[in-house]
């Protein structure tokens, strides 16, 4: 490998006196004496700037564009994961009751939104850590405020056998405040 | 202070918890406090040392339950006092540790 950047360097060398060589004997190109060497850099660096500005910008965006799209298809699926629980407790209330498995069933459906939601947070961290510091505790609180308000009060009750009116009104509540933030936070993404 | 005792609640009280007290129905947060983390809470402050609860394993954390034990220990001695004597980790779900600190910090009174 040494031996073979050696001969690199050699012929890179040998190639660069014959190139001298060619141009100061046969000259196919006429340099114009009068022109300043400041001038020539000036030139080039123009140039190199002018085409590769357009070319890392586009990239920038376009990464910048799909890291965003991501954390709005993360948000999304969070969302959908939670209305899981949502339509759970829409079906007990329709059917006018609940079982304890129901109530199993609603507590799986929380770790399965927290899994989602500690997707979510990571992602977050990895990419927008310090611009989203404030959005993630916002959401977080919120998200816990369901958490409670589902399953803190009577619904863990074994007298509690139907989805009663207050307790329904409650969790919709509860459950637009989560949508409305989570929905917030997409614009918020598209911003950052 | 150095972590004695380990305790994991899906293999030493079960992997699916209840209410709040024992009278809301079983498994509940009040038999957890009372018949199986008390004592060892207590033995802890005595020895001063540290109780790593394990949350993994559980299908869900109603917030009752963590309310009565955690939450309601949190209100008879003090938040420091837990927080001191607690370390808590949940392999597959980092969001139950903060849902039990944030109980323990603000803990919710029984209404």
């Amino acid at each position: 490998m040494k031996f073979l950047k050696t001969v690199c360097l050699l012929l890179l060398f040998l190639g660069g006196v014959a190139i001298g060589y060619f141009v100061k004997n046969y000259p196919i190109i006429e340099f114009n004496k009068e022109l300043k060497i400041y001038e020539v850099f000036n030139l080039l660096l123009t140039a190199t700037i002018g085409l590769s500005i357009p070319f890392f910008i586009k990239r920038w965006i376009e990464d910048s564009r799909q890291i965003k799209n991501n954390l709005i298809e993360e948000l999304k699926d969070t969302l959908k994961e939670t209305e899981r629980i949502k339509d759970k407790i829409k079906f007990c209330y329709s059917r006018d009751s609940i079982s304890q498995s129901d109530k199993d069933e609603i507590n799986y459906l929380f770790e399965q939104s927290d899994s989602k939601f500690n997707c979510l947070e990571e992602l977050f961290v990895s990419t927008f850590d310090a611009e989203t510091k404030t959005i993630r505790t916002e959401i977080k609180t919120i998200y816990m405020a369901y958490w409670k308000c589902v399953t803190g009060g009577e619904l863990m009750n074994s007298k509690f056998v139907k989805i009663s009116e207050d307790f329904f009104r409650r969790h919709n509540d509860s459950f637009s405040k989560f949508e409305i933030k989570i929905k917030q936070t997409i614009n918020k993404v598209h911003r950052l | 202070m150095e972590i004695k005792d380990i305790l994991i609640i899906a293999k030493e009280f079960v992997d699916n918890p209840g209410a709040r007290d024992r009278e809301d129905g079983p498994n509940s947060g009040q038999q957890f406090l009372e018949d199986l983390f008390i004592g060892r809470f207590d033995k802890a402050i005595a020895g001063n040392y540290i109780i790593l609860v394990d949350l993994t394993g559980v299908l869900g954390y109603p917030s009752s339950f963590v309310s009565g034990s955690f939450g309601k220990l949190s209100i008879e001695r003090g938040a420091e006092v837990l927080l001191k004597h607690l370390k808590f980790k949940s392999d597959n779900n980092p969001l139950n540790v903060d849902k039990v600190i944030n109980e323990i910090k603000n803990p919710t009174p029984k209404k």
